[in-house]
């Protein structure tokens, strides 16, 4: 599925001197580099629609008592992480709205807790934008996780330059990336809130983005945010009409339409490769779990092509 | 081999076997967790703790009793009932004598966020159900413009009405009747939404050319706050109530 792959003999060059470099430096490393069976394990967890759900639903709630909130899933990540410390934690947008937290804070709980979570990632719901682009501006003081999205043109906007396209995480040898893009604005959220961020159709900007992240970055694994629900009856883009237009995309984390998604849907991309789309749902009741094995087989140099190139 | 000969050789190797690595998924796992084991962090307990104590001082304060639980659910339900004849009700208190005015009531499902529990409701229940700051707004509408509204609650599978009732047949909405009345061609009628339908949102495009709006100047959620104490004034309790008010006829 996913593969190394040195475009151009630079970056090999680099990765040649690097490892020979540590190498020598540290023989001890090359024993468990040698020893053939490394099999990298990466869990990834993530949450969508989370708006405001600060504390558990309460005891009297007819649909979800008990449920949720931000103290009990960090307690739940950090009994995962004893199992395994390699972690990924995403969050598909919508983290803002929805209980009186938002409307006395302004989203400043929201993104400090999830600080202290360890949460890697977000993209941008609509509903993030509640309280006026400006407030997302201001209220990322409080957060240390990446904000991604490359489908929203934010240049004439306070978050001109606090948005990523896409980000590499590095996870103990596995490289992810992750990109993420978000819902057509107009028609759904007043435009006084997101001023002059323009929307542009996610497909053609996902795709040459999840390009570069696979093929030219060398991705062994690419990751995208969405917050454009999981399907619609009618004819709008949703996450199960886009994955079949996609390419180098593994997994969609979805948002948007509060879909339980007991399973992941499996789809087929442009490429007949599978596609995982997820969706867990709204307000932290539940926290998606998916545990990726990589393995990092030898091959007959002969029978690989990128050796020619030496 | 000398030791600086062995170490070039093993690089060497090394770096060859390195650059031959493929990295592919050999399994992938999937599941999910439902949070609802009390365990908590105590390091995000004790962040939360100063802002849950000025929280609970605002929202803990109860407005008024539901004798049963409010929920959504598709053509008519228990909560978009409860909060369209919520602002009829106070609507028409703020009109004083142009209170005959107000024919109907629309809202989007999607713009009721939460259940009402049974039992006490708190100034928190509201804000959970309507924590948007939408204001109330009133629109005059032509009877075209009110049949593509009609249309556009069945293409929804019914959304939050009051003050009428129809039936779907075929995908059609007939026997329209508007406080009782039946529906009339050469009538305009007065509507009370959020100034968020009332701005074309949610694709209710038709709401942007009503003949005349009126901005009432009061949020929704305060609406709300206020018929809850009303009702508590008069020793009343919320009550469920199904009239049919959306039917599907075969």
């Amino acid at each position: 599925m996913a593969e190394f792959k040195y475009q151009n003999r630079r970056d090999f060059l680099k990765y040649f001197i690097g490892t020979s470099a540590v190498l020598a430096g540290f023989p001890a490393l090359s024993k468990d580099v040698l020893k053939n069976k490394d099999l990298s394990h990466l869990t990834i967890l993530y949450t969508n629609d989370i708006h405001s759900r600060i504390e558990p639903f309460p005891n009297n709630d007819p649909k979800f008592a008990n449920q949720g909130g931000f103290a009990r899933r960090a307690a739940v990540i950090n009994e995962i992480k004893k199992e395994n410390d390699n972690i990924l934690l995403l969050d598909a947008g919508d983290i803002f709205q929805g209980t009186p937290y938002f409307n006395l804070f302004s989203g400043e709980v929201e993104y400090k807790l999830m600080s202290m979570m360890n949460y890697d990632a977000t993209t941008i719901g609509n509903h993030d934008f509640d309280l006026g682009i400006d407030n997302i501006t201001k209220q990322m003081a409080h957060a240390n996780f990446a904000f991604i999205n490359c489908n929203y043109n934010f240049s004439n906007t306070s978050l001109h330059d606090k948005i990523v396209p896409y980000k590499i995480f590095n996870k103990q040898g596995i490289k992810i990336g992750v990109l993420g893009y978000g819902i057509e604005l107009e028609g759904l959220v007043d435009e006084k809130m997101y001023k002059e961020t323009i929307y542009q159709n996610p497909i053609p900007i996902a795709n040459s983005t999840a390009k570069l992240l696979k093929q030219d970055l060398g991705c062994d694994y690419v990751i995208a945010l969405s917050h454009l629900g999981y399907s619609f009856p009618d004819k709008k883009l949703c996450d199960i009409s886009m994955a079949p237009e996609t390419e180098n995309i593994d997994l969609i984390i979805g948002g948007h339409s509060h879909t339980f998604l007991e399973h992941p849907t499996k789809l087929l991309n442009k490429a007949d490769k599978e596609v995982y789309v997820t969706q867990v749902g709204w307000a932290g009741i539940w926290l998606g779990k998916l545990d990726l094995y990589f393995s990092h087989n030898s091959k007959k140099i002969s029978h690989n092509s990128n050796n020619r190139k030496i | 081999m000398n030791f600086l000969y062995k170490i070039l050789f093993f690089s060497a190797l090394i770096s060859l076997y390195a650059c031959s690595k493929k990295t592919s998924i050999s399994n992938i796992t999937e599941s999910h967790i439902i949070i609802n084991d009390p365990k908590i962090d105590s390091a995000l307990f004790k962040t939360i703790r100063p802002y849950k104590k000025s929280h609970d001082e605002q929202m803990s304060s109860i407005i008024a009793i539901s004798d049963a639980a409010l929920v959504k659910g598709d053509l008519e339900s228990t909560l978009g009932n409860f909060f369209c004849d919520a602002v009829i009700y106070e609507t028409k208190k703020l009109l004083g004598k142009d209170s005959t005015l107000l024919d109907v009531a629309i809202f989007n499902k999607g713009g009721l966020r939460n259940s009402l529990p049974k039992g006490n409701i708190t100034i928190g229940n509201v804000f959970e159900l309507m924590p948007f700051d939408n204001e109330l707004v009133m629109l005059k509408l032509s009877s075209q413009q009110f049949k593509d509204m009609c249309y556009k609650i069945v293409e929804k599978g019914g959304i939050p009405i009051g003050g009428m009732q129809f039936k779907i047949v075929n995908n059609i909405p007939t026997d329209i009747t508007i406080n009782g009345k039946s529906f009339n061609e050469n009538n305009d009628y007065w509507v009370v939404t959020s100034d968020y339908l009332a701005n074309g949102g949610d694709n209710y495009t038709f709401f942007k050319n009503a003949k005349e709006k009126k901005i009432m100047d009061i949020l929704l959620r305060n609406v709300i706050i206020n018929y809850c104490e009303d009702i508590s004034k008069l020793n009343q309790t919320i009550k469920p109530n199904l009239d049919g008010r959306i039917q599907v006829s075969k």
